[in-house]
């Protein structure tokens, strides 16, 4: 049996981990989770996930500054990241090529889009 | 998201170029087969224009076959003896649709034609820009309408809160409301057994809406829920084959815990979401979880007042109990007085915030006696008309303490005037009849009572018949006569427990005073 892809779920509301993780699990994803951005960058560090699911505004270290750290870090620029935005915040293009941010979705979202976003990311690659 | 295309402007479009070809002398041929050229609707085609048949394959395949010449040849082309192709293309030069072109007159005319197809294309393209702004402004629209039901419904759980609502009261309106405003089928507060402060909630199971099995089953599972909960084993997404929770009701059930001084004492639940997307969004747990929180927070204002009020009526308790003290004759008698009060309140059925506000009054309506000397209190012999005097001025300097007090305005009423007669003849202020302020109406029965049953510095106690007659014989002199049946009818076991209880208090006070 093929070992499960993790993918790390990185978000300060618990209720947004709870509902994404759920979902992941039950679609057999392996999953962890961070609640900050700091944490999120060790643990992406630690583990190497297939993919990041952030959110944008978190303390400590905003999704969007962690995933420079990443894109900075030759182990872990390749890690697909999706980054969970409230409406308003205006990321460019060139902001974006920076970083490994595949995906904007904006909150509220539907997990059931996030999964087939995900799918979407991943699949080829698999 | 592609939608209907703004249906009277492209209908403009077409028309517009449909008589322009017409002025060129060319028909206009629409396939429905072929991608963008359905749009062109029946109606607007005026008769010059030929509606092909969709089963006019000879058509379609020819015109399919044609695309991908069109795409590199950016002119019109000919597809057969007066017939021509023209492509409208999109912003990218793509095609995005074609029409075919029928000459019927002078084909030289066929060049002008390429560049009314190219004012045809980008109206289409507007359109279709248009169709999706449109589309984003009505997703923002229900977005926002979606906010505004939640803040409208935040707003009135915080209203609800201010008020003086039950506990009970609080959650089930809650758990109404959030079906109601967020279309789920049913919605649950369940609380742990073991809820401190609130004895109301414990175990209890509020429901709003129709659960979609029997309501004992649920009561039972979501129980064992709580009862093996921790913090670090549950999860605010229940699935159906993943959960027997949300197996049993037969949908998605999201969750979040009622939390209060740090601790959880229950989950608020919802499930059975009908509408286009049945399954959690992030925006509903988001809902959940601030309403969850409310509900912490009213509890915690909840347990804090009634501490407050235990501490305030404790102290209340406190002082009674000690100016009781004053004098051995009169141990437990402002807390008789209160429990009599409130009783005789309850029998004339007076509202359960007056039954207590008598009570309050009944175990603070001696408080003026402080500004009483113990020589006049106790004495034993006869008084004289001085000291009389002096007993008669406690009410007053009672109300004068206790009226610096807030909240205990209400209650005022009854520690000035319970030395009034109906007839007029009592103290401090000679009211007669009504005039009389009905809780010192009611404290007065209940005080007379308490002085008549109990032993007194200047007499012995007297027996219960003798008093029920007493009381009895001065109803309408000195009682309000309506309230003297009610009286006497009441059950009277607890006030003997209770002066058998301050009996053995007082006799074992003094004599370990005098150990």
């Amino acid at each position: 049996m093929q070992t499960p892809l993790t993918v790390l779920i990185a978000d300060d509301e618990p209720h947004i981990r709870h509902l994404v993780g759920a979902k992941l699990k039950s679609a057999g994803y392996q999953v962890i989770v961070a609640s900050n951005g700091r944490d999120c960058l060790t643990l992406a560090q630690e583990h190497h996930p297939a993919l990041i699911v952030t959110d944008f505004q978190m303390p400590m270290l905003s999704g969007y500054d962690m995933s420079l750290q990443l894109a900075g870090d030759q182990s872990t620029a390749d890690i697909p990241i999706i980054l969970l935005t409230a409406r308003g915040h205006k990321l460019t293009e060139q902001d974006l090529a920076a970083t490994g941010i595949r995906i904007l979705m904006d909150k509220p979202f539907s997990p059931n889009d996030l999964i087939a976003r995900i799918h979407g990311v991943l699949k080829p690659a698999a | 998201m592609q939608g209907t295309l703004n249906k009277p402007m492209l209908d403009q479009a077409t028309a517009t170029f449909v008589s322009r070809c017409t002025a060129l002398g060319l028909s206009v041929w629409a396939c429905d087969e072929c991608g963008l050229t359905r749009q062109i609707p029946e109606s607007a085609n005026p008769p010059a224009c030929q509606s092909n048949s969709h089963d006019d394959a000879r058509l379609c395949a020819l015109l399919t076959q044609v695309l991908t010449t069109l795409q590199q040849n950016q002119q019109a082309m000919q597809v057969g003896p007066d017939q021509h192709a023209v492509w409208l293309p999109d912003p990218e030069g793509q095609v995005q649709g074609w029409v075919l072109v029928q000459s019927t007159g002078d084909a030289a005319k066929l060049g002008d034609l390429n560049s009314l197809a190219r004012s045809l294309a980008w109206t289409l393209v507007d359109l279709r820009q248009l169709d999706q702004s449109q589309f984003a402004v009505d997703d923002l629209a229900e977005q926002l309408g979606q906010s505004y039901e939640n803040i409208t419904m935040l707003y009135s759980i915080g209203l609800s809160m201010s008020s003086l609502e039950t506990p009970q009261h609080l959650a089930q309106g809650i758990c109404d409301q959030l079906r109601m405003t967020q279309g789920y089928g049913w919605s649950a507060a369940r609380f742990f057994k073991t809820v401190e402060d609130i004895s109301a909630l414990t175990d209890a199971c509020l429901i709003a809406g129709q659960l979609p099995c029997p309501e004992e089953i649920f009561r039972e599972m979501t129980g064992r829920m709580l009862a093996q909960w921790n913090d670090k084993n549950w999860t605010r997404l229940l699935q159906v084959n993943e959960h027997e929770l949300a197996t049993l009701v037969g949908s998605e059930v999201i969750l979040d815990p009622i939390r209060h001084d740090g601790k959880v004492i229950g989950v608020l639940m919802a499930g059975g979401k009908t509408g286009p997307d049945p399954e959690a969004t992030s925006g509903d747990t988001q809902l959940l979880d601030a309403i969850a929180g409310f509900l912490g927070a009213f509890h915690e204002n909840a347990a804090r007042f009634t501490e407050q009020k235990n501490m305030f009526i404790g102290s209340l308790e406190a002082v009674s109990t000690a100016l009781d003290a004053k004098d051995p004759y009169t141990y437990g008698h402002s807390e008789r007085v209160a429990m009599l009060g409130m009783r005789l309140a309850e029998a004339i059925g007076l509202s359960a915030d007056e039954v207590e506000r008598i009570r309050i009054s009944g175990l603070v309506h001696d408080v003026g006696k402080i500004g009483v000397p113990e020589s006049v209190l106790c004495k034993t012999g006869r008084l004289t008309d001085e000291e009389f005097e002096q007993i008669k001025k406690h009410p007053r300097i009672g109300y004068n303490i206790l009226k610096g007090i807030p909240k205990m305005a209400d209650v005022l009423d009854g520690v000035l005037y319970h030395h009034e007669r109906w007839d007029g003849r009592g103290y401090p202020d000679g009211l007669y009849g009504e005039a009389i302020p009905l809780y010192g109406r009611i404290l007065g029965v209940a005080d007379t009572f308490d002085a008549m049953s109990s032993t007194r510095s200047y007499r012995a106690a007297m027996m219960r018949d003798k008093v029920f007659a007493e009381i009895a014989r001065c109803a309408g002199t000195q009682f309000d006569p309506a309230l003297v049946n009610p009286f006497l009818a009441m059950d009277f076991s607890e006030y003997d427990e209770m002066v058998r209880r301050h009996q053995g208090a007082n006799d074992s006070d003094r004599s370990s005073q005098a150990a």
